[in-house]
């Protein structure tokens, strides 16, 4: 449905995008996960030819993407970083008017409008301004203006960014159901929990790269790091710290001054058990165990050696 | 049809703004018209009269030839001969000018000597006027007299050429008598209705659809972009033709059909149609330029006062002084203010102000397109800067 080849965009000697690549299905919730500044925004704005770039191939659709390609326009719908509605207008107004963009038949706007205002939970609020909207209801006013006219592909860049719980999980929980009634979703964020959450495939960007891409178990099982254990154990020597270091399917282990033993194996059974009896046999005297599976965060930082959220 | 509705959404949540600045300027023009039309100066004329008193003290004729000549051309005010009564008089301003026959007021005549006296207030112009009267009065018997003629013969001649008076008739080149209409004062002072509603409306959507976020999320609907602009300049026609057409209906209700009335309809509604057109290419720019509601409104005070104050719509430009005039001839105002005045002041437009008039009206297009392009090179800047 999307496919992005070798593209190439510079800021004067910046180089956002570096041979980025892409590909996306119908039917998917494609997840473009990436820290701040990593190229996500770029290469949207790009594949919705609001940017001229410098090299490189973007086809929707099966179509070349061009600034004037208004038909594929026609069935993308946009969900922008920040909340883009006119202050002077009420809600209603906004999605109306966003709708119309799309949509010429009044009687079919008008459906559409009170679908989407339903869908995004907006029904109380239809004669409010922006302004008197609280932050997650905003977000939903801006979705709410991004879907309406039902469109084949849904674009959302960071919607969730500086909306609370329980606003983000109505956010997460909507952009499930558009794609269950139909859409495909490209959905950037650098929430790696979110993109878990509701992503079906994911490209981890870097640097304006694509460093990794597949499902989420995929992603996990490329790192060597299968199973993360942290122990709070009292006076560790270095000698047993190096012991628990050889044990098998062991290949780190960290003690800090918190007192906490962080160990990290590679993927295999009994890992827990095998070094708890360790530290038992050892009379290592320990208090809360705590065992993760890897995360996205794992992902990222094993590949480019640096935190997501960096 | 989308853009362009939503151009108006938006204009209709500051309708309140444009009209208070419509009925700010209605209620000024209309009392400074009325304040003009109460000291209007009519365009005929009339010789002016001033309050005479004639004190003959020789009785003869002479003093009888005087007072006739006063009682013709002044108004006479008999007053007793006493010197006190005569100052109150002069003090109080029940009369202007006392004049004195002395007894052998005559014979010092015949003689070519000084004969008659007056008493007046210093430097009065009254009295220049009435003493001019006089003198050539007593020039004229003196010329008599050295003519021949006895005393008596010499003053009922005299008399008679002095009561020749001139046919003065007021040559009314304009074709108004002198006299500005009603409604010429009220076109003197639309531009500052224009510009402020202009900007107060336009540059507001303006600022709406400039945001970064809303121009990209417009941009990559399936609107195109040629299209995105047709409407935003129909918006702008449209909004532009509303607030000239209440500006225009307003000036027919308060002033009995106003300009329709006038033989120069045609070029009032030409000038005022030419001076929207510059407002809202002005109104655009400020749009472009401002960057919240605060400063939209400074900006329009300044933008809207400065060229009504520039342009001579609030004061005559010739009280500005020559180096304001030279800069201000590239103002719009400055020649929507002059055309307007043509207007005014002729009943008929020669083939010389119809020079003007097209010259006036070319400026103010130049200054509309002008400021379009650079705000057009603007938009161009600010987009490139986000690329």
């Amino acid at each position: 449905m999307v496919h992005i080849e070798n593209l190439v965009k510079r800021y004067g000697e910046v180089l956002a995008l570096d041979h980025f690549n892409l590909d996306i299905q119908e039917g998917e919730i494609f997840g473009l996960l990436g820290p701040n500044g990593s190229g996500k925004t770029t290469a949207i704005n790009c594949l919705l030819a609001l940017l001229k770039y410098d090299k490189g191939v973007i086809t929707v659709f099966g179509k070349e993407m061009h600034p004037d390609s208004y038909e594929l326009k026609r069935q993308i719908g946009v969900v922008p970083q920040n909340v883009a509605v006119f202050e002077q207008m009420s809600v209603f107004e906004n999605i109306d008017y966003f709708c119309g963009l799309y949509v010429e038949d009044k009687q079919k706007r008008r459906e559409l409008v009170e679908e989407a205002i339903q869908f995004a939970g907006l029904e109380d609020y239809r004669k409010k301004l922006p302004r008197k909207l609280s932050g997650g209801l905003l977000r939903r006013l801006n979705i709410a203006c991004g879907i309406v006219h039902q469109p084949r592909l849904i674009i959302l860049d960071e919607p969730t960014v500086a909306v609370d719980p329980q606003s983000r999980n109505k956010i997460l929980e909507g952009i499930v159901e558009l794609n269950r009634r139909g859409s495909t979703i490209i959905y950037t964020s650098h929430y790696m929990e979110e993109v878990e959450q509701i992503c079906t495939r994911i490209v981890i960007m870097d640097h304006g790269r694509s460093i990794a891409s597949g499902t989420t178990e995929e992603l996990k099982q490329m790192i060597k790091t299968a199973e993360t254990i942290c122990i709070e154990a009292v006076l560790l020597e270095e000698a047993q710290l190096e012991a628990i270091r050889s044990l098998p399917h062991v290949f780190q282990a960290d003690y800090s001054k918190a007192c906490t033993l962080t160990v990290k194996c590679t993927s295999a059974k009994h890992n827990l058990i095998r070094i708890l009896n360790y530290l038992q046999e050892n009379g290592i005297s320990f208090g809360r165990v705590l065992s993760e599976l890897p995360t996205l965060n794992d992902v990222f930082l094993e590949i480019t050696g640096k935190e997501l959220r960096d | 049809m989308t853009v362009f509705k939503g151009y108006f959404l938006i204009i209709r949540r500051n309708i309140w703004t444009i009209m208070m600045y419509i009925m700010i300027f209605v209620v000024i023009s209309c009392m400074i018209e009325i304040s003009f039309r109460d000291s209007a100066v009519t365009g005929g004329f009339t010789s002016a009269r001033v309050k005479v008193a004639v004190m003959d003290r020789e009785g003869g004729v002479l003093g009888d030839t005087l007072r006739c000549l006063m009682q013709e051309e002044q108004d006479l005010v008999e007053l007793p001969d006493e010197k006190q009564r005569l100052q109150e008089e002069l003090f109080y301003g029940n009369v202007d000018y006392v004049l004195i026959v002395p007894e052998n007021a005559s014979e010092a005549l015949e003689q070519g000597e000084k004969a008659i006296q007056s008493v007046t207030v210093p430097n009065s112009v009254s009295s220049f006027y009435v003493e001019s009267q006089v003198d050539s009065l007593l020039n004229q018997i003196r010329v008599c007299l050295a003519a021949g003629f006895p005393l008596e013969e010499a003053c009922a001649k005299s008399l008679e050429i002095a009561e020749i008076s001139a046919d003065v008739k007021l040559m009314d080149v304009n074709g108004n008598a002198g006299i500005r209409e009603g409604y010429n004062y009220y076109f003197g002072y639309m531009p500052y209705a224009f510009l402020g509603a202009a900007v107060m409306s336009m540059s507001v959507v303006i600022m709406e659809f400039k945001k970064k976020d809303i121009r990209r999320r417009i941009q990559s609907s399936a609107v195109p972009f040629y299209r995105q602009n047709i409407a935003m300049i129909l918006s702008f026609g449209a909004v532009g033709i509303l607030i000239w057409g209440i500006c225009v209906l307003m000036q027919a209700v308060l002033y009995q059909g106003g300009i329709f009335r006038s033989p120069h309809v045609g070029y009032y509604i030409l000038n005022s149609l030419v001076f929207m057109a510059a407002s809202l290419s002005i109104a655009y720019l400020t749009g472009m330029i401002a960057n919240s509601p605060g400063a939209l409104n400074g900006l329009n005070n300044i933008i809207s006062l400065g060229l009504c104050f520039l342009g001579g719509i609030f004061v005559p430009i010739e009280m500005l002084g020559n180096d304001v005039e030279r800069v201000s001839r590239f103002l719009p105002t400055y020649w929507y203010s002059r055309i307007n005045g043509i207007l005014g002041d002729y009943g008929s437009i020669s083939a010389e102000l119809q020079k003007t008039i097209r010259l006036g009206v070319a400026v103010q297009l130049l200054f509309a397109a002008a400021c379009f392009a650079v705000t057009l090179a603007l938009r161009r800047m600010q987009m490139r800067e986000k690329d």
